[in-house]
């Protein structure tokens, strides 16, 4: 699945991200500052050996919540550009869960727009996240609350 | 009658047994009244999870909305993409 426009585009996939193929683009020469983030899968959580993660998601309204995030940073910071590509399906150790990047013209925008986004993205967007352990499997935050 | 659909996701998934179902109506029904015959039909409350959250028609939205013939609720489960 796939949204874009000229102000952001949003990829939601199972497809094995690459950060070569991403970040192998043209610079503009309007904008001064591209901050990055890599969302990186580790080999660890609470202490116990993480074997694999599985990213389910509810497609369609994921886009919309994304959607949501973005147009609030168009509105707080000055932002040309943002593209986020999330993950879905299992993911090995050491390899991406997600990619963001934020244009700006200058730094201070694209650093703060970048962690609200992440930030943002852990409330709202329906996203799950499965971690498989050498002994057991856990839905991340998902704990009865009573 | 009236048609809901209704979507499960990650652990409430794994709990019911379903990725999705279709539940008849005799007439427009709230989403706590859904989750109340789900909740009988599958043997689990879905009430008491207080942490979780319901969307209609891709918009999140209160229990006491009241769902009309071909909507659709999703069950959500706390959310958890990107990193910790």
């Amino acid at each position: 699945m796939k949204e874009s426009n000229n102000k952001y585009q949003i990829k939601l996939t199972e497809e094995k991200l690459e950060v070569n193929n991403f970040i192998n683009e043209e610079f503009g020469s309007s904008d001064g500052s591209e901050v990055i983030f890599l969302g990186i899968t580790r080999d660890n959580n609470f202490e116990r050996n993480v074997t694999k993660l599985f990213y389910e998601s509810y497609k369609d309204m994921a886009i919309i919540e994304i959607e949501k995030i973005i147009n609030k940073i168009f509105n707080k910071w000055e932002i040309s550009f943002i593209k986020v590509i999330h993950r879905l399906g299992e993911v090995l150790p050491s390899e991406l869960s997600m990619i963001l990047t934020v244009k700006s013209k200058h730094r201070k925008e694209s650093f703060e727009a970048s962690q609200y986004f992440v930030d943002e993205l852990k409330k709202t967007v329906p996203i799950w996240k499965k971690e498989f352990f050498d002994d057991g499997t856990i839905w991340i935050n998902d704990k009865i609350v009573e | 009658m009236i048609k809901i659909t209704i979507k499960f996701f990650a652990k409430i998934k794994e709990d019911i047994g379903h990725n999705k179902i279709e539940l008849l109506l005799k007439s427009p029904t709230k989403v706590s009244g859904v989750l109340e015959i789900i909740s009988k039909d599958f043997g689990i409350d879905i009430n008491s999870r207080k942490n979780y959250l319901y969307a209609k028609n891709l918009e999140y939205c209160k229990t006491s909305e009241i769902l009309n013939d071909n909507d659709e609720l999703a069950i959500i489960p706390p959310v958890s993409g990107g990193m910790l």
